[in-house]
């Protein structure tokens, strides 16, 4: 599949596809990483981590390619493993396979921001499984709220959607507190 | 709680992009001068964002298990994110407060006009204009374009007064709307609908080039065939910056026109409830109630002092003992009749109550002022009514006027088209009797020819003959062919009138709708899915397995649905609609169209797509290629 594919199918929201080829990736940073001395289920972690990453960069509407797909997700990879070895007190160099072409600050820069914003991951735990279920079922499953309704055992979709509200009503609450630590960190 | 649920409403549609255009100046207007606002649009906006992270982190697991080991599961996006994402991460690039414009939110739900196959696409055509003069443009179709004079100007606003060029294509069914690319869906409150197009077209002008704009205050008109009459349609543009169509209000069928006149015409602009009451003298033995009410609850009567109720004595009889009754509870409500009344009297020591129908009375002096001030007061409503009245009167001669321009155009646009027709049919004729004529000189030129050798031999023994049969040949010819026309002109008066007579309803309903700027104008009526089955879907070509994207073409509504892998578990058709499935890959047009044997109460079913082969070189072949399917 052509990188212009792979892009394609990200932007369209068709990420199974595109996932299943980037994985063709995973064998090859799976030995580099583990060659560097990390852990194998580490590797596992860093490469979703990096998939994460690119995903969501690909994402951006204004995203240009300015290297090969496989160059850009070593080259986040790469990015996430330094950061592993630096965590894990080891001093080591992970060889991959990166074009020169690849921009490391703005993709180092856009990391950054990434780790920071998952802190907010714990707010979504928080805010209960009942929540969760409405807002994944209503954001990610695409159902309609009377489906919602039917299927999660509220008496109406007027019911439903008041619960959705108060779910988000919630969590935008818990989110405004960590907002203001993150937002003095990236200051 | 509520107003606090009421704002999550409210910002959730404003970030999914459902607000209408004076919606989101109105929020944008809020974000810009309310900072705690803006913060909350900020976090809610983080909060989708999480959510989305969250979703896309299972689908990673997903397929970490599938490629490297584990249990295979899959995560199905929503569409709501793939336009939700563009706005997410500008957020997080800027990480500033005022962040989401108008341009930055159409981004992130962007459609656009994408032709599915390469080099093919709906041809456009062109004409020429005066434009310092008003111009009326006639399409094949049956369409046509009325341009006002002076309606263009350049880039810079400056007036174009020259011949300009206009570039024009209409969509006529859903073949040109998907070999155009046109996207056909429509987002509102939060909803995916897809159109069900009545009319659409595409319009341009330039000059040297370069493209014009239509001049501030000037509209063109579009009178576009359609085969529905129906007034549920509005006017929409697609706007290819925000990649959205824009809602434009209506447009405007003749039969609307006609309805619009008639509720205007039902509507009762006289108000009983406003109409002042004629006060009356209390009779000198009449029987009257002296009662206390709320000049809130009856306005009518504010103002007027020493009102008295009289009882109607003929609709409601005075009842033995009703006076010698002590009632405990009065109740004044409005009577049936104009300035009546209904008096209920209760006792609920007696356990009885009464009730009559009364008019407000007044005696003496009460009288006369009540007199002075009701005729002040009917002179008011009389005026108002008046006005009330005038404005119904232009409302409707207005709509009558408009009424009578579409009617004279549609009629004209008819009988143009009939005269098209028969005329047509007229050259036809005269074709194929010019073809005939010219068959029996070049079978008599073959015979001449042949008998070339015996005719040179006899010529001198039968010259003057031969000239002479040749002119009584010609002479027969030309009594013939004059007959023909005769008979041609007559038969083309009268077709012409029958079809004029005879044009069939659906011939006859036209759109009409004014632009402003130019571009992709339709008329739509939004509509969701296609309902009556559901199928959990799979589509499969023989040499390429499964298919990830399709399109199912509804004739009957002339729509077209997207649906790509992700909703092939829903797979919703009615299948009383004329159906059929497109899509293309690489050269190929893959399709299907047996509806009819997907059995009736299957819940699974494998769409095996055929092909037709390209590569296509033309619009005409892909479209008789579709036609044909």
């Amino acid at each position: 599949m052509s990188n212009q594919k792979i892009i394609e199918l990200i932007k369209k929201g068709e990420h199974s596809l595109a996932l299943d080829v980037l994985y063709q990736n995973y064998p090859a940073f799976k030995n580099s990483f583990i060659k560097a001395g990390g852990k194998k289920h580490d590797a596992d972690d860093v490469f979703q981590d990096a998939l994460l990453i690119f995903i969501k960069k690909v994402s951006i509407h204004d995203f240009q390619l300015t290297c090969s797909i496989n160059s850009f997700l070593f080259g986040i990879c790469k990015n996430l493993s330094l950061e592993y070895f630096r965590k894990t007190g080891k001093v080591s160099s992970i060889v991959l396979d990166i074009d020169e072409s690849f921009n490391m600050e703005e993709t180092e820069a856009f990391i950054e921001k990434e780790r920071k914003y998952a802190a907010l991951d714990k707010i979504l735990k928080s805010v209960g499984r009942k929540c969760m279920e409405i807002l994944e079922l209503f954001y990610i499953s695409g159902l309609k709220m009377v489906e919602i309704a039917e299927k999660l055992g509220f008496k109406s979709e007027t019911s439903a959607k008041t619960q959705k509200y108060k779910c988000i009503a919630k969590a935008r609450k818990l989110t405004e507190k960590v907002m203001l630590d993150i937002k003095a960190e990236l200051a | 709680m509520r107003q606090e649920l009421e704002e999550t409403r409210y910002i959730e549609e404003f970030l999914l992009g459902i607000l209408d255009s004076e919606e989101i100046k109105a929020f944008e207007n809020k974000l810009n001068n309310d900072y705690v606002f803006a913060g909350k649009v900020e976090n809610q906006l983080i909060l989708m964002d999480r959510i989305q992270t969250f979703a896309l982190r299972k689908s990673i697991l997903s397929a970490h298990k599938r490629n490297v080991g584990g249990k295979n599961f899959h995560i199905r996006y929503n569409w709501i994110f793939k336009f939700l994402k563009p706005i997410i991460i500008l957020a997080f690039a800027t990480g500033g407060y005022y962040i989401w414009n108008n341009s930055r939110l159409a981004d992130s739900e962007k459609y656009t006009i994408h032709p599915p196959i390469k080099g093919i696409d709906v041809p456009f055509q062109y004409k020429k204009v005066n434009s310092s003069k008003a111009s009326v443009i006639n399409f094949k179709s049956g369409t046509s374009l009325f341009i006002p004079m002076n309606a263009f100007v350049d880039a810079d606003g400056n007036p174009v007064n020259e011949i300009v060029d206009i570039k024009f294509r209409e969509f006529s069914d859903d073949i040109d709307i998907y070999l155009a690319g046109i996207p056909m869906n429509y987002n509102e409150r939060g909803r995916r609908y897809y159109f069900e197009s009545a009319g659409m077209s595409e319009l341009y002008a330039c000059k040297n080039g370069k493209n014009l704009k239509i001049a501030p205050g000037k509209n063109i008109e579009v009178v576009q065939k359609s085969y529905t009459s129906s007034i549920a349609f509005n006017l929409y543009r697609f706007d290819t910056l925000q990649g959205r169509w824009i809602n434009k209000g209506k447009d405007l069928p003749t039969d609307g026109i006609e309805l619009a006149i008639d509720n205007i015409k039902n509507l009762n602009t006289s108000s009983n409830s406003k109409l002042p009451i004629k006060p009356k003298k209390a009779k000198e033995y009449g029987l009257q109630l002296e009662l206390k009410f709320e000049t809130e609850e009856f306005p009518e009567l504010e103002g007027f002092k020493g009102v008295l109720f009289e009882v109607d004595e003929k609709a409601s009889p005075y009842k033995e003992g009703d006076g010698e009754t002590i009632w405990e509870d009065v109740k004044i409500t409005k009577g049936n009749k104009h300035g009546s009344y209904k008096v209920t009297l209760s006792s609920e020591t007696e356990g009885k109550n009464t009730s009559y129908i009364v008019y407000p009375v007044y005696e003496g002096d009460d009288y006369q002022n009540a007199e002075k001030l009701y005729e002040s007061r009917l002179a008011q409503y009389n005026k108002k009514l008046a006005i009330k009245e005038e404005k119904k009167k232009q409302r409707i001669l207005k709509l009558e006027q408009e009424r009578r321009r579409v009617d004279s155009i549609n009629k004209a646009i008819e009988e143009r088209n009939a005269i098209r027709r028969v005329e047509k049919r007229r050259i036809d004729s005269m074709n194929a009797i010019i073809i005939k004529r010219n068959q029996e000189i070049r079978e008599n030129q073959l015979a001449n020819n042949l008998n070339y050798k015996r005719q040179d031999v006899l010529r001198s023994r039968f010259t003057k003959q031969s000239v002479k049969d040749k002119l009584v040949f010609n002479e027969v010819t030309k009594e013939n062919l004059l007959k023909h026309q005769d008979l041609i002109e007559k038969t083309w008066n009268i077709n012409r009138k029958k079809e004029i007579a005879q044009l069939s309803t659906k011939d006859k309903v036209y759109r009409t709708y004014q632009i402003s700027e130019f571009g992709i104008w339709n008329t739509d009526t939004p509509s969701r899915l296609p309902k009556g089955k559901v199928l959990n879907a799979q589509f499969l070509f023989e040499e390429t397995g499964n298919i990830y994207e399709i399109n199912l073409i509804d004739r009957k509504i002339r729509s077209v649905f997207k649906y790509s892998e992700k909703n092939y578990k829903r797979f919703q058709y009615n299948p009383n609609s004329d159906n059929a499935i497109w899509t293309v890959r690489g050269n190929q047009i893959l399709y299907f169209n047996d509806f009819d044997s997907i059995p009736e109460k299957s819940l699974d079913f494998t769409f095996n797509l055929k092909a037709i082969e390209g590569p296509f070189e033309t619009y005409e072949e892909v479209r008789k290629l579709l036609e044909e399917l």
